[in-house]
């Protein structure tokens, strides 16, 4: 799907009667130098609905990975997508907090990026 | 610092009395009876890093009962001589038991209880964690993921040999 038509999308998700986002997940290709963004939607209030888990997938550009915040539609993509922004570095639009939620403010990189460098210790150092 | 004016009249001149009276203490029978009642009266702040807590709270529980070798967990850090890096260190966390260490008052005791408190253990190499004793003076370390109370009271109890073994750390007068 097209990340320009995801908030449209997810607004009509939304009026089908799914009314939560169960995980924010973003997948980083580095090779063909993408990043796959996956909403895990669910529904509370719908008993047939709470069943179904429901898949919103896109994939934006690494090298400037960007993309509208869900959170206005399911208030409950908040969390999930700060901890996605801490980890992976996507910047939401439209998400009111932008620090870091897991990790020191001054930690450098995003450690889930398949680029991260890890400081080796142990007997290999 | 808030308590600078503080640590300055502790560490200020003192009178001759009291070096008097500290020198004393230092000697060999009064230094033993010092670190003999040092050891029966640790006390363990409660600071939670990870789930080795859970253990730790049975340790001072009832069936295994740390209170008998002379160990209470207790709740203000000012009032306390020990603390137990309870498992995995994040880097957040880090600077908290930092601030909680600095704030005991002398002499203090660290114990590292768990797999993750010695070399990070299944976070072994993680963006995210720090080793016990880098930041702070470890006294014993407890092997087990998590340990079982059991473990836990032999590392107190190595602590309070090591106290009456080498005398504790007193600053300087």
């Amino acid at each position: 799907m097209d990340a320009a038509k995801l908030v449209e999308a997810a607004e009509k998700v939304n009026s089908l009667g799914f009314d939560h986002v169960k995980s924010v997940t973003a997948i980083d290709y580095q090779q063909e130098n993408k990043i796959d963004m996956v909403y895990h939607i669910s529904s509370f209030l719908n008993a047939e609905l709470a069943k179904v888990i429901f898949e919103l997938r896109t994939s934006i550009n690494r090298q400037d990975p960007k993309i509208h915040s869900l959170i206005d539609v399911w208030p409950s993509a908040e969390y999930p997508e700060r901890e996605t922004l801490d980890l992976m570095g996507v910047t939401f639009d439209g998400l009111p907090q932008k620090e870091r939620l897991f990790l020191m403010e001054n930690f450098e990189g995003f450690p889930l990026r398949k680029d991260f460098k890890l400081k080796t210790e142990g007997i290999d150092a | 610092m808030v308590n600078e004016g503080r640590d300055q009249k502790l560490n200020g001149p003192r009178s001759s009395f009291e070096k008097a009276f500290r020198r004393i203490l230092k000697r060999k029978p009064f230094s033993t009876i010092r670190n003999w009642g040092i050891s029966y009266s640790l006390w363990p702040v409660h600071f939670t890093t990870a789930c080795c807590g859970a253990e730790f709270a049975a340790t001072f529980g009832p069936r295994f009962d740390a209170e008998r070798f002379g160990a209470l967990p207790f709740v203000g850090t000012r009032q306390c001589n020990m603390i137990f890096i309870e498992g995995t260190l994040t880097k957040k966390m880090a600077e908290a038991a930092k601030v909680v260490y600095q704030q005991m008052p002398e002499p203090k005791f660290v114990l590292a209880m768990g797999a993750c408190a010695i070399d990070g253990g299944i976070f072994w190499n993680s963006y995210n964690i720090v080793k016990p004793h880098e930041i702070l003076p470890v006294d014993a370390f407890i092997t087990g993921c998590p340990p079982r109370p059991e473990g836990v009271l032999r590392g107190l109890i190595m602590t309070q040999q090591k106290i009456r073994k080498r005398g504790t750390p007193y600053p300087e007068s």
